[in-house]
């Protein structure tokens, strides 16, 4: 078996060799039919680096800062809620109104206990994990579940001199890389670990929590994955604070080991292609009132400065699912989205110290539906022939041709390197497509290999309006084929 | 005071140059004067004094600058000269806010102020450079044959970029003026192969720090200073360095040395400051441990409270923070109290038998905008507050609720300038026995001598 230090160097010599398989961006502005960005006016002369958003019910949207602040807008006016918080990376607001906020070395819940609209008390809510002063150390979440216990996750740290690494990143003990669960009663328990850079969580309309991991050493491309406790998502450091493991023995754990402890993701994310830096997912929970994407989860790339989305399938009893973009061309990076009461799709922003394409250092926008029906891809499932892809739209009969679907697939080496290339990419032949009844579904029939991301391209597919899609391209992650 | 003695006007530049050429012998030896009043500790402590009363609030107290210029770097628009310097104090410049001061001080104190700005110096003075044009990437060798071009550099910063050659040698020559009462060092912000070596006082010195990170460690207080840099096989976009000088551990980024550094620091200055109401700053800080919260009071007097510890690990008199360095790029550098230190960890108000037991924080509340921690602490509940009148006094406000014993037994540092009440107990040595009264209140007050 190769150990963990003996394949550094042959594993480098093959990223050299195979990285020519390019991962690009696309590099046209990509919007549905109806769909639009609208910027937000931040308070003046304030660092508005969004990076906590949740709304109330009644619509109020409240925004943490990377700067510490709180903030409220309410009848498009800004009201300064708190402040003095430690590079806050999440909000909550909870049912009782009270707004919880992950800064760095806790959880706090934020309090109006006078009624003035400002925030008077700041409890502490639980801080059970150790936060060394090192500037990657950030607390992201809290997310809820339907019994009302909450969940976090905790970033590794970098350049942290006294701590445990095995690639760019460490740990220094006190559930760095883990997940966290608190519940009801307040207790803190480490709830899964091998994260790396796990900057999104959010709870699905069902109570499950999911979390997105950032691209880097141990973790090939970004990815999505389904919160379970005591599982192991990749990332071996953290396993220092797992019983049975010593640094010794975590270093000689061969890759292939590694790879059998780890959780597959629900969908990786194509490096730059989708995401390289994704945020927390969100549920379209609008009932329509954002246009045809129900309960599907929308994510904002913080890099890439565009929003993508996920639509989950559930193959024999287990999440896997596919990627596509969404809309680009937001104008810094986006790392938090929330719907709002009204179905807007807000979109929170920072590009400080990493940069992001839109060119701004930090700001606040929103998605807004016109009520346009789009012409776009609305669902992919798999079937035990290939996948079934529905349009939000009737499609034109005459263009459902074989030669208008191209497909390919690949997967990732998964190692201590930062990020993987695309390995064992190659085209699959769409042997047959057929159109179905209702003019809005296509079946695809090609290849299936497990383990195995697959792309379909259906550029020239035209809605009976002679519309294009803006997003021509699916990516569907086949951890399983359906085995009835 | 001086936020135009830098202000580009041309007029004003042309008075200013032909007053410095009909200036007299007069000068020179007022520049003496004034030079050497600026090695009295008694004039600068004097000096310093007058200006935080009145030219700190737009030059900042620290002089890096705010709606004023920066005092302390080496660039000097209208004039470097002490004379000149004094001169335009006197003067003032209307017309960008800066009043004249000549009626407003003796000749004796606006020396004094201008003798401790010129104490404060950082950086370069007289910088000079020259390039050499070298024949490829490996030549290393020298010469007056090979230099090209040559001159000053009035900004005293050095400036990576001037060189429009692709292989040479670059060389920076002058004063050089840091921390006369600290350790300081030269520091690169980003990781990259350089090859450059520094002479203090004509000796070469050695190079520190690790790989692609080296530190050159300078000499305290003055010192003439020679850079040598040696383009070799550095990638034409990667050739301006962002040197700045550090504290001996790096923690602190002091001042920049090269421009590229000047125009990145430049961004992380962001100063927040308890003006009418107090401040709390929850940010990772010099000095002081993680879990620290930060707050600053009107009277300008600071505290850190330690929500792991349940300790105060920090006081501080002037303004609270630089947050810049914490919220500027990654954050990585922690934020600087903007003042003088009277203690900061590991000295702190601590309870003296805290092994017995873990500190359980609570959190904070806000009671006429002052925030009162809470706490547990062997089945005890601690509330902590503080007040302040003016900057040579704090107290702290203890309230504890069922307390086991009769007494609080607190640890406080011992230092000259601190001197320890206990509203009900005694102070001895380090150590600090308090009867909390019928409400369970007690304070310690500390005076700062």
């Amino acid at each position: 078996m190769m150990k963990i230090k003996s394949v550094f160097t042959a594993v480098a010599l093959s990223v050299i060799a195979c990285w020519t398989n390019a991962q690009n961006a696309p590099k046209h502005t990509y919007k549905p039919d109806g769909y639009s960005i609208e910027t937000i006016e931040t308070p003046k002369d304030v660092r508005f680096h969004a990076t906590g958003l949740d709304s109330t019910k009644d619509g109020v949207v409240y925004i943490a800062t990377r700067f510490g602040d709180v903030w409220r807008y309410d009848n498009e006016q800004w009201f300064k809620f708190g402040e003095g918080l430690h590079e806050p990376t999440g909000l909550l607001v909870d049912d009782d109104g009270s707004i919880l906020v992950a800064q760095k070395p806790e959880l706090t819940r934020l309090k109006d206990t006078n009624n003035d609209g400002v925030a008077d008390e700041y409890e502490h809510v639980v801080g059970d994990w150790d936060f060394h002063d090192n500037y990657h150390e950030y607390t992201y979440g809290p997310v809820k579940d339907k019994q009302g216990n909450y969940y976090g996750t905790l970033n590794l740290s970098h350049g942290n001199p006294g701590a445990f690494s095995l690639g760019a990143m460490g740990s220094a003990g006190g559930y760095r890389g883990f997940a966290f669960k608190v519940d009801k009663a307040g207790e803190f328990q480490p709830y899964a670990w091998g994260l790396r850079s796990p900057a999104g969580i959010g709870s699905s309309p069902q109570g499950e929590v999911f979390i997105t991991d950032n691209q880097g050493d141990w973790v090939p491309t970004s990815k999505l994955h389904l919160l379970q406790e005591d599982k192991f998502y990749g990332h071996p450091v953290s396993l220092l604070e797992v019983e049975g493991y010593t640094k010794e023995s975590i270093t000689n754990l061969s890759l292939e080991k590694l790879a059998s402890m780890s959780e597959k993701p629900v969908v990786w994310m194509p490096h730059v292609e989708v995401a390289s830096s994704p945020g927390n997912p969100e549920w379209d929970t609008t009932a329509g009132k954002f246009g045809p994407f129900k309960e599907q989860i929308f994510i904002g790339d913080q890099t890439q400065s565009n929003v993508f989305r996920v639509i989950l399938d559930k193959v024999n009893g287990v999440y896997q699912g596919a990627v596509l973009n969404f809309m680009n061309g937001f104008q810094s990076g986006n790392i938090r989205v929330d719907f709002d009461n009204k179905g807007q799709l807000w979109v929170g922003q920072t590009a400080r110290g990493w940069g992001a394409k839109g060119g701004k250092p930090f700001g606040l926008q929103k998605v807004v539906w016109d009520g346009t029906n789009p012409f776009e891809l609305l669902d992919i499932k798999l079937t035990k022939t290939g996948f079934k892809l529905k349009f939000t739209e009737k499609l034109d009969a005459s263009s459902i041709v074989t030669d208008n679907f191209t497909a390919q697939e690949w997967n990732y080496h998964y190692s201590g390197n930062y990020g993987s290339p695309k390995h064992n990419q190659q085209a699959l032949t769409v042997r047959k497509v057929s159109l179905s009844k209702d003019g809005r579904e296509v079946d695809v029939t090609l290849p299936l290999t497990a383990d195995k991301v697959v792309q379909i391209d259906f550029t020239k597919l035209k809605d009976i309006k002679g519309r294009q899609v803006s997003v021509d391209k699916v990516y569907y992650t086949l951890n399983q084929l359906i085995s009835k | 005071m001086v936020n135009t003695i830098r202000f580009i006007n041309s007029k004003i530049m042309l008075g200013l140059v032909v007053m410095l050429f009909t200036s007299s012998a007069y000068t020179s030896e007022l520049d003496d004067k004034i030079i050497a009043m600026s090695q009295n500790p008694i004039v600068t402590s004097q000096g310093k004094a007058l200006y935080e009363e009145v030219c700190a609030s737009c030059h900042s107290k620290d002089l890096s600058g705010a709606s004023g210029f920066n005092l302390k770097d080496g660039e000097w628009i209208h004039g470097h000269k002490p004379s000149t310097i004094l001169s335009n104090v006197k003067k003032g410049f209307s017309k960008a806010g800066m009043p004249s001061f000549s009626a407003v001080y003796t000749e004796p104190q606006l020396q004094a102020i201008v003798a401790y700005v010129l104490s404060k110096r950082e950086g370069f003075d007289g910088l000079t450079y020259k390039i050499y044009q070298m024949a490829n990437s490996n030549d290393k060798v020298i010469s007056d044959k090979k230099l090209i071009k040559e001159g000053e550099l009035t900004s005293n910063f050095a400036d990576f970029q001037l060189p429009e050659i692709k292989d040479y040698v670059l060389e920076f020559e002058g004063d050089f003026y840091t921390l006369k009462d600290e350790d300081t060092q030269i520091w690169i912000e980003w990781g990259m192969p350089i090859d450059v070596t520094f002479e203090i006082n004509g000796k070469k010195i050695e190079r520190l720090g690790e790989g692609d990170n080296p530190t050159w460690k300078l000499e305290r207080g003055k010192q003439h200073l020679k850079v040598t840099y040696y383009s070799g096989k550095n990638e034409l976009n990667r050739r301006n360095w962002p040197l700045m000088v550090t504290n001996d551990d790096t923690t602190i980024k002091l001042f920049p040395f090269s421009t590229r550094a000047r125009q990145i620091m430049s961004k992380k200055k962001v100063h927040v400051i308890a003006t009418s109401k107090t401040v709390v700053q929850r940010k990772k800080t010099t000095k002081i441990p993680a879990y620290s919260i930060s707050v600053g009071l009107p009277a300008k007097v600071n505290y850190a409270f330690n929500t792991r510890l349940c300790a105060v690990v920090g006081l501080w008199q002037g303004d609270l923070l630089n947050v810049g360095p914490n919220v500027g790029g990654r954050g990585q550098d922690g934020s600087v109290p903007l003042g003088d230190w009277v203690f900061h960890a590991p000295n702190s108000i601590k309870h003296s038998d805290s092994g017995k037991g873990q500190c359980k924080y609570k959190g904070y509340k806000l009671e006429n905008n002052e925030p009162v921690f809470r706490y547990q602490l062997d089945g005890a509940e601690y509330k902590l507050s503080a007040s302040a009148n003016n900057d040579r006094e704090i107290q702290f406000h203890y309230q504890v609720n069922q307390l086991t014993a009769p007494t609080v037994a607190f640890t406080v540092p011992k230092i000259d300038k601190l001197t320890w009440h206990a509203s009900s107990g005694k102070v001895k040595n380090e150590r600090v026995n308090i009867t909390p009264d019928t409400q369970g209140q007690f304070t310690l007050t500390a005076q700062i001598n």
